[in-house]
């Protein structure tokens, strides 16, 4: 009796042992690609995988102001400000007159982004975007008015991405230039800053003023209007600026703009206007 | 009978513990096994056939591949200039799982497609000085097959922590590999006076008896403390550790390689630079061993959010409310993960491979004394408390102004540690040869592991653990550290909770064909080291030695420049770990 119940004791235990040996030892078969890996059997190619067109989707813009909301940023635009900034230090926010709707816009002239170091980088950067990048070219047009109290310096034109492509300035002595290109994102303060052109022209204060820029990267060609009524005046007319080509090369190719900009300066606080800013194909 | 009863009773009853203690190389490779493998090799080849699909004409490879479009990662200038981007020195990790991938499947096809990516690079993008175009500011462009600087037209040369693949960049071209590791410590290390700059010269001479100078005292001198004295006399120099590592790691190399002494004696004394700038009484140790002179104008550093180093050290400008120690050196806080992970892995490389025995007790020291200081665990979570390295604690404190260090109202609060520090705290303790003086690390060790998840790897030894077999980390350093403590102590436990590691990687990183750092995010690396930790994984269950398969480093690759920043309107410098590589498949336009 005893040996039995020895044996069952041992044969329980031995069962108990397999069960564990079980758990601990896989009894998964080997794979059959383990020496194969890459055999047919074993490795199936994904199959020709399925990606989407990275081409650009063109649209173009037309903002005036009408439908946006009162004392608000209008939507699709973006004002630059980091942690440095001081709340209400800029703002850019639909206003009304005369049942007309349009933008002030305010700078403390307080703080800047960081980059590009060493260059007139601008406190106030009030943007929206546009894409022609297939067409190459393009027409965009703004209006501005500087205020008689409180009043800003103020540059108005499109952009590459970050750097300039072709803007007017009216300065704090309401004098009009343009400026064609940079500042170039490494700023070497040799020319890759951007090129001031006079225009001879002293705008008035209160008074709204229309522009129109163009483009045409096929023609290498930049124009700078100011329109009054069905006068128009040619600012300035000329190629794109180095910073606008690859690498600020005189043979690099030509980046178009997509970028509609308005900025003003660091340093100096005051307020401008803006509206009905449109952006079209040229040649439509 | 009674006999043949009782031995084989106790054969059967010893099963488990033989099986919980299963030599390498016994392991069943299963289908699942095979389901990891598959999945790398799926990458592998869509890298491949969709990486080199953009140039035809090249065989280099871009860093990181847009998992929606197929095509390469593309650097974005302020003027939206844009640069597909090939640079080898990010891509180390890729050539590592190609030679890896070799070595599991038996096919040479994948080192060779290595071999061929390196040698139209070394062959076509050497400067005559001898160093590559590669790095943090050079590149090649895949559309004109032109080198691409991503600073002004004439960027530096740049490496930090890429501890490129010396032994396979040997193997394609010897001449131009011992030709670019001599450049290396001409372009940017300065004999005199011990200078060191992270930024090398591609107008530098190639100086063929580089290693032959005279050897100088060691610049770091202590006071009558027995306290290190930082010097701030570095002329716009900034010997950052990371910049140190990867000479120190071309030295040995050659060194090892050519028969020289002279290298490898350099690297030591420029290591040692770093171990004497510690603090001898906590044992953290530094990112630096020199702040800078001040050269700029007063009127430009006036701008606090001017950070130029020619403004002298940038922590004494932004923390002045804490004193002397206020040192950019001594910083605890920022570029952590240069100092404790990849020097140290680096240090341990070169005790391992080179003989430099005295650099496991040096890296023990950092990790003792850093984690005696500044680990903490939060809410079962690894943390670290941010700190000066005499264990000054700048946590809670509101930076007042800008600075290099970040915005000001910036509340400097606890930092997660990450998974990174699993593997050079195992290393370490692995490479300790007295038991006793692994205990302090090993505990922070187990202790840190469960915090991951991973379970508990039980007492000094790790041959008693109770690990989380169902652990939901998916992270590539938890498998190394895994597979490692199998090869140290053939505890199969280590070996099935390796599996689940792997197992939840491919699932939650490998999408759309590729490896990506998770479901929605949009690029797919090169450098990452995920394909690398599963093939590990993969060769360690086929028996292969750990040895055998390529070795895991660093993943620090980067580019760094002018960029358009992501709000597309505004210029920023930047990282492609910081702008690019944080894209999800929302942000692709």
């Amino acid at each position: 009796m005893a040996k039995r119940f020895v044996l069952i004791f041992i044969l329980s235990i031995l069962l108990t042992g397999c069960a564990q040996a079980t758990t601990t030892v896989s009894t998964a078969a080997e794979s059959a690609c383990k020496d194969t890996p890459l055999a047919a059997g074993c490795f199936v190619p994904s199959e020709e995988l399925d990606f989407i067109s990275s081409d650009p989707d063109e649209y173009t813009i037309e903002e005036t102001f009408a439908i946006d909301r009162l004392n608000q940023q209008p939507a699709n635009w973006l004002l630059y400000s980091n942690a440095e900034y001081e709340a209400n230090g800029v703002y850019a926010r639909v206003v009304e007159s005369a049942e007309l709707r349009y933008v002030e816009m305010y700078s403390d002239g307080q703080h800047k982004p960081a980059y590009p170091q060493s260059a007139p980088t601008p406190s106030f950067i009030f943007t929206t975007k546009f894409n022609l990048d297939i067409d190459r070219k393009g027409i965009a047009y703004a209006d501005v008015m500087i205020p008689s109290v409180g009043k800003n310096a103020v540059a108005v034109g499109v952009a590459t991405g970050a750097v300039n492509t072709i803007s007017i300035t009216i300065d704090n002595d309401l004098e009009l230039f343009v400026k064609v290109g940079g500042p170039f994102y490494y700023y070497s303060q040799a020319g890759d800053g951007g090129d001031y052109y006079e225009t001879g022209i002293t705008i008035e204060a209160d008074r709204w003023y229309s522009f129109r820029f163009e483009w045409d990267a096929g023609l290498d060609l930049v124009q700078a209007w100011m329109l009054e009524g069905e006068t128009e005046t040619r600012l300035y007319e000329g190629a794109f600026h180095i910073s606008n080509r690859f690498n600020g090369a005189a043979t690099g190719a030509i980046l178009v703009p997509n970028v509609f900009k308005v900025t003003m300066p660091y340093g100096q606080a005051g307020k401008a206007y803006l509206d009905n800013v449109i952006v079209t194909r040229k040649g439509e | 009978m009674k006999k043949f009863l009782l031995a084989s009773l106790l054969l059967f009853l010893s099963l488990p513990l033989i099986a919980a203690t299963e030599a390498p190389g016994t392991v069943v490779y299963t289908d699942e096994d095979y389901a990891r493998l598959h999945a790398v090799i799926e990458h592998v080849e869509n890298v491949l056939t969709y990486g080199r699909a953009y140039n035809t004409d090249s065989d280099l490879l871009p860093d990181a591949i847009n998992t929606l479009t197929g095509e390469p990662a593309m650097w974005t200038f302020p003027n939206r200039a844009e640069v597909p981007y090939s640079d080898p020195a990010n891509q180390q990790n890729f050539y590592r799982t190609l030679v890896a991938l070799s070595v599991v499947t038996g096919d040479d096809r994948y080192k060779e497609e290595a071999v061929a990516t390196l040698t139209e690079f070394m062959l076509n993008y050497q400067s005559p000085n001898g160093l590559f175009y590669w790095g943090g500011h050079r590149t090649v462009n895949l559309d004109t097959l032109e080198v691409q600087s991503t600073e002004n037209e004439n960027g530096p040369h740049e490496l930090k922590n890429m501890l490129p693949y010396y032994d396979l960049m040997l193997e394609v071209n010897e001449a131009a590999t011992i030709r670019f590791m001599r450049q290396l410590w001409t372009a940017h290390f300065r004999w005199g006076t011990s200078d060191l700059n992270r930024h090398g010269s591609y107008s530098t001479a190639y100086d063929v008896n580089v290693f032959g100078q005279t050897m100088i005292d060691d610049i770091i001198q202590m006071d009558e403390f027995g306290m290190p004295i930082l010097p701030s006399d570095s002329p716009g120099d900034l010997p950052f550790v990371n910049a140190a590592t990867d000479l120190a790691y071309a030295a040995f190399t050659l060194a090892d390689y050519t028969g020289d002494p002279s290298p490898k004696a350099w690297a030591e004394y420029l290591m040692r630079q770093y171990h004497l700038a510690s603090n001898p009484v906590t044992g953290m140790t530094v990112y630096q061993y020199k702040s800078t002179l001040v050269t700029k104008s007063a009127q430009e550093c006036s701008d606090p959010a001017y950070t130029n180093s020619g403004c002298g050290d940038r922590v004494a400008r932004q923390f002045r409310d804490f004193g002397a120690i206020a040192r950019e050196p001594n910083v605890q806080w920022k570029n952590t993960q240069a100092i404790y992970v990849d020097n140290i892995l680096m240090l341990l490389e070169a005790a391992d491979k080179y003989g430099i025995d005295y650099y496991v007790d040096w890296a023990r020291g950092y990790l003792e004394g850093y984690l005696d200081y500044a680990y903490i665990r939060v809410n079962g979570v690894n943390k670290i408390i941010p700190m000066f390295n005499d264990g000054t604690v700048t946590y809670g404190y509101v930076v007042p102004e800008v600075g290099y260090y970040g915005a000001s109202n910036m509340r400097l609060d606890y930092v997660e540690l990450p998974t990174t520090y699993l593997l050079p705290i195992l290393r370490t303790i692995l490479a300790t040869p007295d038991p006793a003086d692994q205990v302090k690390l090993w505990n922070y060790f187990r202790e840190i592991v469960e915090a991951f998840g991973i379970g508990d790897v039980g007492p000094l030894g790790g041959t008693l653990p109770d690990l989380n077999l169902d652990t939901a980390i998916d992270d590539p350093f938890a498998l190394m550290a895994m597979v490692e403590l199998y090869d140290a102590t053939g505890n199969v436990q280590y070996l099935d909770v390796a599996r689940t590691i792997g197992n939840n990687i491919v699932n939650e990183k490998f999408h759309r064909g590729f490896f990506v750092d998770s479901e929605i995010m949009l690029y797919s690396r090169l450098d990452q080291p995920e394909t690398l930790a599963l093939l590990i994984l993969d060769g360690v269950i086929r028996g292969i030695d750990v040895a055998a398969m390529p070795y895991y480093l660093a993943d620090s690759g980067y580019i760094h420049g002018y960029l358009l920043s992501n709000d597309g309107v505004t210029e920023d410098r930047s990282y492609t770990q910081t702008y690019i590589y944080v894209k999800t498949i929302y942000d692709q336009e």
